[in-house]
């Protein structure tokens, strides 16, 4: 079974009086354990897209479900509790809480989805440690630089163990050694542990470690390009 | 369920966050709540001492004749109680009740020995001189000469006459007095009596009054073993309502009435202070300034944190937008905003009340004196001259509970905005 399954999706924004369309009916399904990217220019419709995966957002027709489950059917509170639970998110910016620090970021995801369970602090640990921080959990995002927060966003974003993972363009505020330094980090973590992956990008360091790549133009997809090739490992940046 | 283990440590840590913006919705808060201490402190003040002052006066409770007290303002002395010693030892036996004092307002002319009659006209207290110097303290104000004598027979022609009235008269302590009233049948009566000392109450009402002995005013109304009015006293006047209802149900079967020489079909009716006019009125206008006050400063206080509370709600946006994404539910964004505010009006509130509680003590030591300007209020009105801010704790506390509704309240219109922030927010944030 797909883990995500958008069919015939279309979302419009409004602008005033003018009716924008974002997505023009859009079908696609991911699989568990994929590593794809939404590729495409800007304005393209890819992080629209992206958000509908992400249940951030509800599309204006069609229908989005995840694990079977019809989406659009769910309230916000339960919407907001499958998204706690299941999906994990990677944002360009970090978007870590400044007030806490790498360890309660990463902790904080847990206590949203719900855990309880006493190991909390070792699978927090366990998160860091495994994205090269464990050094430095006390430290502040303020006390940490722009890749060492983006390791905080990744440990947070996989600490709970979730179905799917979005990542909003997560190398675009990196250098592109770092940017390389963190994409290795998430093509690792989908290779050992499992987690499916999903970016926007057009990053072409990303789009070239992505085993699949559906490309989007104007709000529908144009070319949706499986790789049968693995993801070529420690791949030169651009 | 909110998570408050999760929510409260996020709300302070994020009340530290912008220490300038934290400071001033602090000081918003401290400004508040200093403002509500010092504000409610100067109203229980004087409006306490009105209250003590009226229920000094006219007794906690005081039991006439409903025929009196219908048509009081007509002074219609032979509507008083014949005999009062029967009524007052049922009363006395009232457990809490500390003391129960005939009294005889009468309204007469005065003149001092060598004037003209007709010109002046006062108030003559006649009560017990029990009532004299417990309860209305008047040993202790004579500002010449001297307090009544302890000899029931010399202070027959005794009076002690108040400081306006004095003055009114020009009568120094020592000089007599003459008066002209009237008896319960309305016949003339003059008394000749000498003003032993003058006696300056700090109270416009007081000050105008002449007060003499129980026995001399009974003779000068013809009322020998009677009074116009019971004046009961219980510990404190706040408990006037209890007692009241406790007088009521003794004279509620007509039988003390009996005992008192009432005319058949005459009825004793028990009053509390603060049921009686001006006191029904004053009080609800009492409560009425104290609810404008609190209403305004609680108001602008909340307006402050308000405004401080939504420019944090609009700084962290982006922030709201991934705890959103990341699953926490609305109501907790709301808890987590409203927490946060709570934690800077504890500060505030705290430092608040603190000064508060400061200046108004301080102001206690000094109190505002009002002069002339006390003795032109009216008659029924027993203002002191100087007035004094009352601090109590209740009044910390409740100022403190004050400053954290300024804080619920200013911080709910922002945080209720924080939850319209949409989890897509988060996407959208981007350096």
């Amino acid at each position: 079974m797909a883990l995500c399954t958008l069919t015939d999706v279309k979302k419009d924004y409004r602008m005033g009086e003018v009716r924008v369309p974002a997505l023009r009916g859009v079908s696609v399904a991911i699989e568990p354990g994929e590593f794809t990217v939404f590729a495409g220019p800007s304005g393209s419709g890819k992080t629209t897209l992206l958000n509908l995966v992400g249940l951030l957002d509800v599309p204006t027709s069609g229908s989005v479900e995840m694990e079977g489950q019809d989406v659009l059917k769910l309230s916000q509170a339960e919407l907001g509790a499958l998204r706690a639970r299941r999906i994990g998110f990677i944002f360009q910016s970090f978007n870590l809480i400044p007030v806490l620090s790498a360890f309660e970021n990463v902790a904080l995801a847990l206590r949203l989805a719900g855990h309880k369970g006493g190991d909390r602090k070792e699978r927090v640990t366990r998160a860091l440690s495994q994205v090269g921080l464990g050094d430095l959990m006390d430290r502040r995002p303020s006390q940490l630089s722009g890749g060492q927060q983006q390791r905080v966003a990744i440990a947070r974003a996989l600490v709970k163990d979730p179905a799917l993972v979005i990542a909003d363009e997560p190398t675009a505020n990196l250098d592109s050694k770092t940017g390389q330094a963190i994409l290795d980090i998430m093509r690792q973590m989908n290779e050992e542990g499992g987690a499916t992956f999903l970016f926007s990008t057009h990053d072409d360091m990303v789009m070239q470690v992505a085993r699949r790549v559906v490309h989007i133009h104007d709000g529908v997809v144009i070319e949706d390009e499986h790789r049968t090739q693995p993801p070529r490992s420690g791949a030169e940046p651009k | 369920m909110p998570d408050l283990s999760l929510i409260l440590p996020l709300a302070a840590r994020n009340a530290l966050r912008n220490s300038r913006r934290t400071a001033l919705t602090a000081l918003t808060v401290l400004l508040g709540t200093g403002l509500l201490v010092v504000g409610l402190s100067w109203i229980n003040g004087i409006f306490g001492q009105f209250q003590r002052e009226a229920a000094r006066s006219t007794g906690h409770v005081r039991v006439v004749s409903k025929a009196w007290a219908e048509r009081e303002a007509l002074q219609p002395l032979y509507e008083n109680i014949p005999d009062t010693a029967p009524v007052a030892a049922a009363i006395e036996r009232i457990p809490g009740v500390t003391g129960v004092y005939p009294r005889l307002l009468l309204g007469a002319a005065m003149a001092p020995e060598d004037g003209e009659i007709g010109d002046d006209f006062a108030l003559m207290v006649g009560a017990p001189l029990a009532w004299h110097q417990q309860v209305m303290g008047l040993d202790e104000r004579v500002a010449s000469g001297r307090f009544f004598s302890e000899d029931d027979g010399a202070r027959k022609g005794e009076a002690l006459i108040g400081k306006a009235l004095a003055a009114q008269l020009g009568v120094d302590a020592g000089q007599d007095v003459i008066v002209l009233g009237r008896t319960q049948d309305g016949s003339m009566s003059d008394l000749r009596l000498t003003a032993v000392g003058v006696v300056d109450t700090g109270n416009g009402l007081y000050d105008k009054q002449l007060f003499i002995d129980l026995e001399q005013a009974r003779w000068a109304a013809d009322i020998p073993d009677g009074a116009l009015e019971l004046l009961a006293y219980g510990d404190d006047y706040g408990g006037a309502d209890a007692l009241d209802l406790q007088i009521e149900a003794l004279l509620a079967d007509g039988q003390l009435a009996r005992e008192a020489g009432l005319p058949e079909g005459g009825e004793l009716i028990a009053q509390a202070w603060n049921h009686r006019e001006p006191w029904v009125s004053a009080l609800s206008l009492f409560d009425a300034i104290v609810g404008i006050v609190v209403s305004c400063i609680v108001f602008i206080t909340a307006l402050g944190v308000l405004n401080t509370m939504l420019m944090s709600v609009l700084e962290r946006t982006a922030e709201i937008g991934v705890l959103r994404a990341m699953g926490m539910q609305r109501g907790e964004v709301v808890l987590a905003f409203v927490f946060e505010a709570l934690v800077i009006s504890v500060v505030g509130g705290l430092l608040g009340v603190t000064l508060g509680s400061l200046a108004a003590l301080a102001m206690g030591q000094t109190g505002i004196d009002l002069g002339t300007a006390a003795s032109n209020l009216p008659d029924t009105m027993p203002v002191n001259r100087i007035l004094h801010p009352a601090w109590n704790l209740g009044i910390a506390l409740r100022a403190f509970g004050l400053g954290l509704v300024m804080a619920i309240v200013g911080s709910t219109t922002p945080a209720v905005r924080a939850t319209r922030v949409q989890p897509v927010q988060a996407m959208r944030s981007r350096r």
